[in-house]
């Protein structure tokens, strides 16, 4: 008999030592338990790491197998109270048992023996050894003994395959943690980081969350604001994403690419909803606190309702969720708060740790990529204000240089044009009038063109009065009237009648206005359409009326774009090039702006903005 | 018959404005600059109107006009010039009127009128 026993006992350690990981051995093992011990169940069930389940790790062949025998919370019937107690406990005979005894039977009606074990070694219990049968029996210390020796040899293997399973898990977390990283490293651009950060907390070989949204805090206006949603908008949606991310178990490059290739993202209901998220930084919102407080939240239970803001409840129906803070250096970027609202399955502290190491790495993807597009903005600003003050001083230095010409040529032009017009006088009647004519005519043109470059050259004053833009504009139409209807130009006005009086020089907006419409009826040639809006804009504190004049005249070729204010430049066949560059100047003076809407194949808009009030001091200073 | 003393460096400029002035029946004499202006408006007979240019070689037409209304109070000065911006500038007041010089003299002739008949 002792024999027996020893045999069986070294069969058990032998399967211990020669794990399959897959959990055939501990098959084997119910099998010769219940062979060993004469009963119809021998059951293993192995205890979970947060020490609260027990869950059925094996069964003999034959025995009895059905859902409710599957899993058991710790202290809970017969296997439960094994697991608590950590000691054998036997019942010999139903017909006998106790009150307290019947109370820990669940399947009193079909069997009469029961006996369990715990698979414990020094400190930590791994889980419960069950047997049962139908026929009463009773253990002696030696079959008691046996079932503890077998129950520490089932220890060692359990402790083995969790020990495997972690092992297996940590592996799995870095190369989860090395693709992503690999994956943030391929872009500077924030959307599409962001993108690979969601994905890789919802998809299937990833974190496996639901649903994921990431806000990053503005430190200016003290808000944290949503950027991104990942996750299904429906349960169905949700059952076809996992299918298909997890049977195809893609990269997470090759997910992300997918999706932005498919325009799946922003498309998403959740994306949306969670782009007007705004989150005061100061709230009393658990995404609040997780900014403030630097650290993790897993909200479990679904009546801590009061912990987070409205809004996201409302918008996101969060209720059992996880918050999680984006650290770079040192610093709260962001937050990821990440539920399981489909599958419901509970989130664990595991989860929020390895989200955590997540977030560690996205926060630091976060700040390069926000560091560069700072550094981005900066420098396109720098370069556009360069840009600027080049074109100013082109201006000043051609216009000076044309003024110098300017008066130059004026002194021998009026003896020209003043010795002409005595010829003209001279010729009356004879045939060579028309010659002084031409001469009288061509020295007007020139002169005509010299005013032009001395507008642009001079600091003109001008008399600046109260006047309604609207009337101004209008009376500058008028004299176009017979222009647009030649050329078949239809003018529609858009005038706001709330515009306010101007401080302005009429007759220099006058000019500013025809040399815009003139231009824009001459780039419609075969008729079109010449809109003219007046509107009333506020700008950080300053009041401004804005005019818009849009053609349909095909737009400004894009390499013309850039010198379309400087002095000289035209297409025109005809032209001085100095239009634009007077309109220019005029609105400057009026401490006004004007720029060029460009639409290539369709048509331009200027947009003219002149403040209200001019500053007292500059008007003084001016005059 | 009124008299007008026309100040131009360019020798051009004085015999246009002699031409076209005396038709239109004044008694017109000329000067090349500041100081020789000075000198004739001393010497000569009263006049009723200057004409001056701005830019000259020697005293310009700003400080000739300074000078002749400190002198002579009641002569008219005209200031004919190629530079517009100068109608801003406080010096230019003391003129009666300011011209932009022009090939067509339309102007120039309906200010004197204006000013001296």
């Amino acid at each position: 008999m002792i024999e027996r026993n020893l045999k069986t006992l070294l069969k058990i350690i032998h399967l211990a030592n020669s794990p399959s990981y897959s959990g055939a051995e501990f098959k084997e093992m119910a099998n010769l338990i219940s062979e060993e011990f004469g009963v119809e169940n021998c059951r293993i069930y192995a205890m979970d790491t947060n020490c609260i389940t027990l869950s059925l790790k094996a069964i003999n062949d034959g025995g009895y197998s059905g859902e409710e025998i599957s899993r058991y919370r710790i202290g809970s019937w017969l296997v439960g109270a094994t697991a608590s107690k950590k000691e054998i406990i036997e019942i010999g005979d139903i017909s006998n048992a106790t009150i307290e005894e019947l109370a820990l039977l669940d399947e009193a009606d079909r069997y009469s023996f029961f006996a369990s074990s715990p698979i414990v070694d020094d400190k930590t219990i791994y889980g419960v050894l069950y047997i049962s049968s139908e026929r009463p029996r009773s253990l002696s210390d030696k079959d008691k003994e046996l079932l503890y020796a077998i129950s520490q040899v089932i220890a060692t293997s359990l402790r083995e395959e969790r020990f495997h399973t972690e092992a297996q898990k940590v592996a799995r977390e870095f190369s989860i943690l090395y693709e992503i990283s690999t994956a943030t490293m391929t872009t500077i651009k924030l959307d599409r980081l962001l993108h690979i950060i969601l994905t890789a907390v919802t998809v299937g070989d990833g974190l496996e969350f639901n649903r994921a949204i990431l806000l990053l805090v503005n430190e200016r206006s003290n808000i944290i604001q949503g950027m991104m949603g990942v996750g299904p908008d429906s349960i169905e949606d949700a059952w076809k994403a996992w299918g298909e991310f997890s049977i195809n178990r893609r990269g997470l490059l090759e997910i992300v690419s997918a999706q932005i290739k498919e325009g799946k993202v922003p498309s998403s209901r959740l994306n949306e909803i969670a782009k007007t998220i705004r989150l005061p930084l100061d709230s009393s919102c658990i995404v609040a606190r997780t900014v403030r407080e630097q650290r993790s939240f897993n909200v479990a239970t679904e009546d801590e309702g009061q912990t987070i803001s409205r809004e996201l409840s409302e918008k996101l129906g969060l209720s059992t969720f996880a918050s999680v803070p984006l650290m770079a250096s040192g610093k709260v970027v962001g937050v990821i708060i990440v539920d399981n609202c489909f599958n419901k399955r509970p989130i664990t502290d595991e989860d929020i740790r390895f989200l955590t190491m997540f977030a560690n790495q996205a926060g630091l993807a976060i700040e390069n990529s926000l560091l560069y597009s700072d550094i981005n903005e900066a420098h396109l600003e720098l370069k556009e204000t360069h840009d600027r003050l080049l074109q100013s001083e082109k201006l000043a230095a051609l216009g000076e240089m044309a003024a110098n010409v300017a008066h130059e040529i004026r002194n021998p032009l009026t003896s020209l044009g003043g010795f002409a017009r005595r010829l003209l006088k001279k010729l009356e009647g004879h045939t060579e009038k028309r010659y002084a004519e031409i001469i009288v005519k061509e020295v007007e043109r020139l002169e005509a063109l010299l005013t032009d470059i001395l507008v642009l050259s001079r600091k003109s004053a001008g008399s600046f009065k109260s006047h309604n833009l609207n009337k101004i504009i209008d009376s500058t139409l008028h004299q176009l009237s017979g222009e647009l209807k030649t050329k078949q130009v239809e003018l529609i006005k858009d005038f706001s009648e709330s515009v306010p009086n101007i401080d302005c020089d009429s007759q220099q907006l006058k000019q500013v206005f025809m040399n815009l419409f003139t231009n824009s009826i001459q780039a419609m040639q075969d008729g079109g359409t010449l809109t003219i809006g007046t509107y009333l804009i506020t700008e950080a504190e300053t009041s401004y009326v804005g005019i818009s004049i849009t053609d349909t005249g095909g737009g400004i070729p894009e390499n013309y774009v850039s010198n379309i204010f400087n002095p000289f430049f035209t297409t025109k066949d005809t032209g001085t090039g100095l239009g634009l560059s007077i309109t220019h100047k005029l609105v400057a003076h009026h401490r006004g702006d004007i720029e060029l809407i460009n639409r290539p194949g369709e048509g331009a808009t200027f947009i003219v903005k002149l403040p209200i009030r001019h500053e007292e001091s500059e008007i003084q200073e001016e005059l | 018959m009124k008299r007008i003393l026309v100040v131009d460096d360019e020798e051009n400029i004085r015999m246009l404005y002699q031409e076209e002035l005396q038709e239109e029946g004044y008694e017109v004499t000329a000067a090349s600059n500041g100081n020789e202006a000075l000198d004739i408006l001393a010497k000569a007979e009263p006049f009723d109107l200057v004409t001056l240019d701005i830019r000259m070689p020697g005293m310009d037409g700003i400080n000739t006009v300074r000078a002749i209304k400190e002198k002579y109070q009641g002569l008219a000065v005209v200031l004919v010039t190629a530079y517009g911006e100068y109608k801003q500038d406080f010096s230019t007041w003391a003129s009666d009127a300011y011209i932009v010089k022009s090939a067509d003299l339309t102007e120039l002739k309906a200010t004197i009128k204006r000013i001296i008949g």
